[in-house]
């Protein structure tokens, strides 16, 4: 008896530090995982619009006391013929074009998608007040400001993602974690919506200038390059075709009811990109959606460079799992997971309100919500990767961003 | 013998050490708030409803909620009332022109309320009922004298979500047979009936105008007491996320923003003692301490913005919303804030201010630094006649108390002159950035909190 008492004691230290340890190794996840609310080493502007109705005005900061570079790439993800839908029969072109910006210390900046920014080292604006000893032409106009660099325009039609690395002056990724931006999109009746880009972390630790950027910085695994994508998207939409609930009520077509309807339209990007050789990453999803019954509908898709559709047309067109004639409910909540073997995605959902047919379009973009991490999720924590046919090719689930040699 | 009653007590001691380490190193865990992660209180800044238009075009929220993990999980929530009032007006109810002393002076059905006020309105000049308030009267409040706030409880099943018009609550979740008579019921017969077979139920705002807060705490499901998130698959870090919805409609010129919930994580597995005083970071977290600083990325008030190659300019203003992470829903006294606010704009060159707030703080960025209303708005250091750039980098710090962080969160909204919107305005919403950083901590106390361990209670 005196025996088993110690023993029993011994087991149940052992069994609860066994418990404990994981747990306590994963309570710091989330400091390394993709942040919409952190500065970054890379971050992402996944919907970036001007097709002649909307324009996207991109703003990036520098959050450090040091001089920031970094190399920016525009993904233009524009179906080929412009005439017709993007379909199987009319891809996305995936074109990328890059450029260079140029930060001081704590430095904001901004560029509108449609005209870019000049190079011009002040712009043509400088302060206020007595502007008679600061040279010449308009003083104070929008382009005011040390200039971040010459940033092109982007063409008319242009649809797709903005990208941005942190480098140190030889191009090489650094890995401070300055960056943070976000992205207005502006409708010429003047509607506006507002996201935060996703910044992946880095780790400063990390010694390889490498222009492979590999995803696979988390709680569990310290010694990675930048943040994994995450393992699972979430978010809370309203089905599709249902009617506004405020707009229903307080709006006012005719003197009845308006019929109000909302859409959500869904833009994922993949987390993967090789922009050396023009492959852009192509993952399918698989979409778990829950009514307000908690009942559960799905569906799923495939993300070739980017995607950028309504609810209702992901999947079976129609009447599909996102439509409120099936989900039953005004509410729905989507799980969005990469298949085994995929990489990850990350995206932004953006809500669009009429009061009724023809009348203005309210915009409300937002964040999505992340959960997991797409290295853990596909490996065993040792960069050893699970359902990866041959590991270290394509499809593997470890994302990585390849940018092109400067 | 000896030996072995020696390797038995050496190896203990090593399991004891060893968890010992383990239980500190999770209690030490170093994260942050985030609005884009699952957590165990959920926090909406900003609630606004506005059915007649008082204080701008007719305006209500619609409030989503969801429970991420594969349990069910139980919220209290707190519905916090932030509008401020006239100190020498009421109005009718039913015709918010009229003031009224009693609710025989308003027409048919009408109340006599008190008349909803902002500080800013006054300034311009607007009339009673409109946001203004009679001569010699003041706009009272937020939270004055007292925090005023609703609680309520929810019960979610599996993967549920819910939705909400802020003006209406919701007096019937979808599988709460007891209060829904056709409810069709969840799976497996889960329902929103709690543990104690209370409903699940939202009330709807306590005025209208309203302007406010919701607050809501995870709680386990059978004692209803604050706890950690129940997913293993997010560390047990909350179960709740959220977004808010704010949409205004006139005619059929509609105008919508919306912004994510911030949610704020369990510091651990194993943080929580399940009692009402909720340790928001500090040396002893139960949730992960509210950021030491907030960035804000904005275009500066009144900036003309031009886009679509140069076919459109527009003006452009911000507004910010803070609310205390530190605060006492036992006794419902407000709690107050500093902020100190560092400004840079796109030459680099650095301005700063500051401001104190209590309870709420709803703020045009050209009036922290100059009079509330229109006023001065061009001397103001967020104001583009003053910084010459169009955008500008805003670092937000919060000072320190004594026995609190007097950390706060917060939401950014622009409003854009446009055609096509309700009153001539467009609007967007987004979640600022943060910096994290340890500290004291701040605390959250509920009503079951007692002093000690709350320390905010007076």
């Amino acid at each position: 008896m005196r025996m088993v008492k110690p023993v029993r004691v011994l087991w149940t230290l052992a069994l609860a530090a066994v418990v404990l340890l994981p747990m306590a190794r994963v309570a710091f996840a989330n400091v390394n995982d993709v942040s919409t609310e952190r500065s970054g080493s890379i971050i992402v502007f996944p919907k970036v619009v001007w097709d002649g109705t909307r324009d996207t005005i991109i703003q990036i900061a520098n959050t450090s006391n040091n001089l920031l570079h970094a190399r920016c790439f525009y993904v233009n993800a524009a179906p080929i013929n412009p005439l017709f839908p993007p379909g199987p029969t009319n891809p996305a072109q995936c074109n990328e074009t890059d450029f260079d910006v140029w930060l001081t210390r704590q430095q904001p900046t901004h560029w509108v998608a449609s005209e870019g920014r000049s190079g011009f080292v002040f712009g043509s604006g400088y302060g206020g007040g007595d502007l008679s000893g600061y040279g010449g032409g308009d003083l104070m106009n929008e382009n005011g400001g040390f200039s971040p660099g010459l940033i092109p325009p982007v063409t008319l039609g242009f649809i797709g993602e903005l990208k941005c690395v942190q480098v140190d002056a030889s191009d090489a990724p650094l890995r401070t974690n300055a960056l943070k931006g976000e992205a207005t999109i502006r409708s010429l009746s003047g509607d506006v919506s507002q996201y935060n880009a996703v910044a992946f972390q880095g780790n400063p630790e990390f010694g390889s200038t490498s222009n492979d950027l590999v995803l696979d910085l988390t709680g569990n695994h310290t010694d990675g390059e930048y943040s994994a994508c995450p393992d699972t998207l979430l978010f809370n939409h309203f089905a599709e075709g249902a009617s506004d609930m405020v707009i229903n009520q307080l709006g006012d077509c005719g003197g009845s009811p308006c019929p109000a309807p909302i859409s959500t339209e869904l833009t994922l990007v993949p987390c993967s990109q090789n922009l050396e050789n023009q492959v852009f990453g192509k993952v399918t999803v698989q979409f778990l959606i829950f009514n307000e019954f908690e009942q559960p509908f799905s569906t799923s898709t495939t993300v070739s460079c980017f995607l950028n559709l309504p609810l209702n047309q992901i999947g079976a067109p129609g009447n599909n799992s996102f439509t409120y004639t099936v989900l039953g409910t005004l509410g729905a909540y989507t799980r969005i997971n990469p298949n085994p073997g995929n990489g990850g995605v990350i995206g932004v959902a953006e809500e669009l309100r009429s009061a009724t047919s023809g009348s203005p379009t309210a915009a409300a973009i937002f964040n999505l919500h992340t959960e997991g991490n797409r290295f853990d999720a596909a490996s065993n924590g040792k960069g050893q990767l699970l359902n990866c046919p041959t590991p270290g090719q394509a499809p593997c689930a470890t994302d990585q961003i390849i940018v092109p040699e400067p | 013998m000896s030996t072995m009653t020696g390797h038995l007590r050496r190896t203990i001691l090593i399991g004891v050490f060893a968890t010992l380490a383990v239980a500190g190193a999770v209690r030490l865990a170093r994260a942050d708030v985030a609005s884009d992660k699952p957590g165990a209180i959920l926090v909406f800044p900003k609630i606004v409803v506005d059915t007649s238009g008082v204080l701008g075009p007719p305006t209500d929220t619609e409030i989503q909620i969801t429970n991420t993990s594969n349990s069910v999980i139980s919220a209290r929530c707190y519905l916090i009332d932030a509008t401020s009032h006239c100190s020498n007006a009421k109005v009718c109810s039913n015709e918010r022109t009229t003031q009224c002393t009693s609710d025989s002076g308003c027409p048919d059905g009408g109340s006599c309320i008190a008349a909803a006020c902002t500080v800013a309105a006054i300034a311009n000049g607007a009339a009673v009922g409109e946001g203004g308030c009679p001569a010699g009267g003041i706009c009272v409040g937020p939270c004055n004298p007292r925090l005023v706030e609703n609680d309520f409880r929810m019960t979610l099943t599996k993967r549920q979500p819910v939705s909400w018009k802020a003006s209406e609550g919701l007096p019937s979740f979808p599988c709460d047979p007891l209060t829904n008579p056709e409810a069709v019921g969840c799976p497996n017969g889960l329902s929103n009936v709690g543990s104690d077979g209370s409903p699940s139920r939202v009330p709807r705002v306590q005025e209208d105008p309203f302007i406010g807060e919701i607050k809501c705490v995870e709680v386990d499901p059978s004692t209803f007491q604050p706890s950690t998130g129940l997913d293993p698959i997010n560390n047990f870090a909350g179960d709740l996320k959220g977004e808010a919805t704010i949409v205004s409609a006139s005619g059929t010129a509609v105008d919508a923003r919306k912004y994510n919930a911030i949610g704020i994580q369990s510091a651990g597995p194993f943080s929580n003692n399940n009692d009402d005083t909720l340790a928001v970071g500090g040396p002893a977290p139960e949730y992960n301490g509210c950021p030491k600083a907030l960035i804000v990325d904005s275009l500066f008030d009144n900036a003309p913005v031009t886009t679509h190659s140069g076919g459109l300019t527009n003006e452009v203003v911000t507004d910010l919303t803070f609310v205390p992470c530190t605060e006492d829903l036992a006794t419902q006294s407000p709690s107050a804030a500093t902020l100190q606010f560092t400004v840079y704009n796109e030459f680099e060159q650095r301005f700063s201010t500051s401001i104190g707030f209590s309870c709420f703080k709803e703020v045009q960025l050209s009036d922290i630094d100059s009079r509330p209303g229109s006023f001065g708005n061009a001397q103001s250091i967020f104001n583009f006649d003053v910084q010459g750039t169009l955008s500008g980098q805003i670092k937000i710090r919060p000072v320190p108390g004594a026995a609190t962080d007097n950390r706060v969160l917060a939401v950014s909204e622009e409003f854009w002159d446009c055609t096509g919107g309700p009153d001539g305005r467009c609007s967007a919403a987004t979640n600022v950035n943060l910096i994290p950083g340890a500290g004291n901590g701040d605390q959250v106390c509920l009503e079951g909190a007692t002093t000690p361990p709350c320390m905010i209670m007076h």
